[in-house]
């Protein structure tokens, strides 16, 4: 249903309803801290962030029937194949063994969790940090690009750029040309107090809202 | 936990002045863009001291074994910084032609940090979970940075294709980790093997195989194996070129570290699973057969790159398929030529880019007579490229071609043989066009301009392509002395 809902907003609701069904599955196998960081992470923050970038970015939130596909049945040939293999794998191996080091490893409380997460597996902690921070850099930098054009207009020699969209939005640019170095830094020292909300009225206030949308899409994904 | 720090102070002095430069770049400005080079370059150096100081002697197993310490790891980390000093020097002077890049210089740099710190990680992982973890620190600054040239519609593409692909590869790959951590219950590598070998699961168990088999179906993607090549064409003629050079080393590096150490330590017997050999077979065969005759027609010297190092990928699968002892060090000589050849290739590919503004093979035409020296180094890579004495790309396939031959593969060894005469005609080509064919452009533009650091790079890198033919036994020494501890 998510992928096939036309109305990106039900697609939005219909993945809250699919991650509230995987978080069900995780208190049935005892995990009950996954569970709630299932929910709390990715229907709490993810969707609403998904609605949030919706309400902001788009100005029609509507049927999007630009979306062509013509690649249905293979994927739906695919995924039946890949269905029924992992089927028949399943069900011919011995999957006791994930059950008895479910219970081995004694994962019960957030205490447990938060003890082992610090000691055993310290430096994937650390590097799983350092890759969100990645993202970050990166998702602004994409969203940054923009409003930084006429620069680009000044220089000789550039590499192919698409000419007609530097026309349009190149009144508006000129008064931002000198004010970009300063913003790139008002921003990025912005991220630690709030990040969403400072690149949003920033890059929002001015633009057109397409490369923002791809911004934000890749802040929720992260 | 001192011996957990030391073990890991190449990387943070990596990371630290990735950070650096990140954070001087903000509150400096853009005053401080002339000296961020230098500073990476600093950096880059001290970390490979840092390896040859505390690492080199010191195997260790830190953070409870998910960080290991071992010949391998700390040539890798070597092999992975010097590719990154010369991609940062090689960057020097594009960046100040690329209007797109020079704007964000700090973050730019942050990211090929952030490349370099996930191969490094990714050579010296011990677990599942940092395998996956460093590749994902390999791969999404690469896809940031293939869509660093924000307008250019060719760069978007590259980046769309590539995250989404990637990002689906991604996905299976943690999928085939979790199956074998659901098989054997364990997600360290060494520990994995020893399971597999009390509990003789690669005959009885389905679940690890299918695991192992999602696991390379998702290195598959990043090493840009046939038939999961189909974002590399697009990506590599999109990105800015010093990206390209990026993706097509230091990540392919990354990818190919994290291969050799998921099955020769983790999965060590995987030879005795028909299942898995015969899937990296058919994998290599298809790459170097799809690779080699799909770039027959390209007309962009990118692209034509794109299809050569797929059917590079395929030549070093071979090493995989035949999973001997020779056949490690033999795909790690391997993977030290196509470094080479390819940073080489792609260093007089992005001098002659940037004073013709084509990245056509014809923009090459008639540098032959007027840039005499550097088109002989291009010849050196061009050759090297499709393995013909007396260049490191022969020593390269000669090693992998000897190790599939004495574990039974003739077959597969001859049609890589009859694939890679195929790949002369086009790396030929590039030759006849730098010789025989008559620039037709712009005057001021047929000379090309090389920077003087440009072509000590271009020359120091020829001579590595030579050196690895008159001295081979230096390079196969390094090579034995890498997987020895295995």
């Amino acid at each position: 249903m998510v992928i096939t809902g036309k109305h990106i907003l039900h697609s939005a609701f219909y993945l809250a309803a699919t991650l509230l069904c995987v978080a069900m599955y995780f208190i049935m196998l005892r995990a009950e801290f996954l569970a709630a960081v299932e929910v709390l992470v990715y229907i709490g923050s993810i969707v609403v962030l998904i609605l949030f970038a919706l309400m902001l970015t788009r100005t029609k939130v509507g049927e999007d029937t630009n979306i062509s596909n013509n690649q249905k049945v293979f994927a739906a040939l695919t995924a039946v194949i890949l269905f029924v293999s992992l089927t028949l794998v399943f069900s011919y191996s011995k999957i006791d063994t994930v059950a008895e080091n479910a219970t081995a490893l004694k994962i019960s409380s957030i205490k447990d969790f938060s003890g082992i997460l610090f000691t055993k597996y310290t430096l994937p902690f650390e590097i799983a940090s350092i890759l969100l921070l990645t993202a970050l850099v990166g998702s602004i930098v994409i969203a940054m690009k923009e409003k930084l054009q006429t620069e680009s207009e000044t220089v000789v020699g550039q590499k192919s750029i698409d000419a007609g969209n530097t026309g349009n939005q190149n009144n508006e640019n000129n008064v931002l040309a000198n004010q970009g170095v300063q913003d790139i830094a008002a921003i990025d020292k912005n991220i630690g107090s709030n990040l969403a909300g400072s690149s949003e009225t920033m890059v929002g206030d001015v633009l057109p809202d397409t490369d923002d949308a791809k911004g934000e899409g890749q802040k929720g994904e992260n | 936990m001192v011996i957990d720090l030391i073990s890991i102070i190449p990387e943070l002095i990596v990371t630290g002045f990735g950070l650096l430069v990140l954070m001087l770049s903000v509150f400096i400005g853009k005053k401080f863009d002339r000296a961020i080079a230098p500073v990476i370059t600093a950096g880059i150096v001290l970390a490979i001291g840092a390896v040859f100081a505390f690492n080199f002697y010191n195997p260790a197993s830190a953070f409870n074994n998910s960080f290991v310490v071992d010949n391998f790891s700390s040539f890798f980390r070597i092999f992975t910084l010097i590719t990154a000093l010369i991609i940062v020097g090689l960057s020097v002077g594009y960046v100040k032609e690329s209007v797109y890049i020079k704007r964000n210089l700090g973050e730019f740099y942050f990211l090929i940090m952030m490349v370099t710190v996930g191969t490094m990680l990714m050579s010296s992982s011990g677990d599942l979970i940092m395998l996956f973890l460093s590749l994902e620190l390999v791969s999404i600054p690469t896809y940031i940075l293939a869509g660093y040239e924000k307008m250019n519609e060719r760069s978007n593409e590259a980046s769309l294709k590539y995250f989404i692909l990637g990002v689906l590869a991604s996905a299976i790959l943690a999928y085939g980790f979790s199956l074998i951590y659901g098989a054997t219950g364990e997600i360290n590598l060494k520990e994995i093997a020893q399971i597999i070998i009390n509990r003789d699961l690669l005959s009885n168990s389905y679940l690890l195989i299918v695991g192992t088999i999602m696991a390379l179906i998702g290195f598959g993607f990043k090493i840009g194996a046939a038939p999961f090549h189909w974002w590399a064409p697009d990506t590599y003629e999109g990105s800015p070129t010093i990206i390209t050079t990026l993706i097509t080393t230091i990540a392919k590096l990354a990818a190919f570290s994290g291969l050799i150490r998921f099955l020769f330590i983790g999965i060590s017997r995987f030879k005795d699973s028909v299942w898995i050999i015969l899937f990296i077979i058919i994998l290599s065969m298809l790459s170097f057969i799809l690779g080699n005759f799909m770039a027959l027609p390209q007309k962009n010297f990118k692209r034509l790159m794109a299809y050569s190092s797929i059917s590079h990928a395929g030549y070093m699968l071979i090493g995989f398929a035949a999973a001997t002892m020779d056949a490690q060090w033999a795909v790690f000589v391997y993977l030290m030529a196509y470094i080479a050849m390819n940073l080489g290739a792609f260093s007089v590919a992005m001098l002659v880019e940037r004073t013709r503004k084509s990245e056509e093979i014809k923009a090459f035409a008639g540098m032959g007579y007027t840039n005499p020296f550097i088109s002989i180094c291009m010849i050196i890579f061009m050759i090297s490229m499709v393995g013909i004495p007396p260049f490191a790309g022969f020593i390269g396939k000669l090693f992998v071609f000897k190790a599939g031959v004495e574990a039974n593969l003739t077959w597969l060894v001859i049609i890589g043989v009859l694939t890679s005469v195929v790949s002369l005609w086009y790396y030929v080509n590039i030759i006849r066009h730098m010789y025989f064919i008559k620039y037709e452009g712009d005057a001021a533009a047929a000379k090309i301009k090389a920077p003087k650091l440009n072509v000590f790079i271009i020359s120091v890198l020829a001579l590595f392509n030579i050196a690895m033919v008159v001295v081979p036994s230096v390079f196969i020494l390094i090579g034995k002395n890498a997987v020895t501890l295995f």
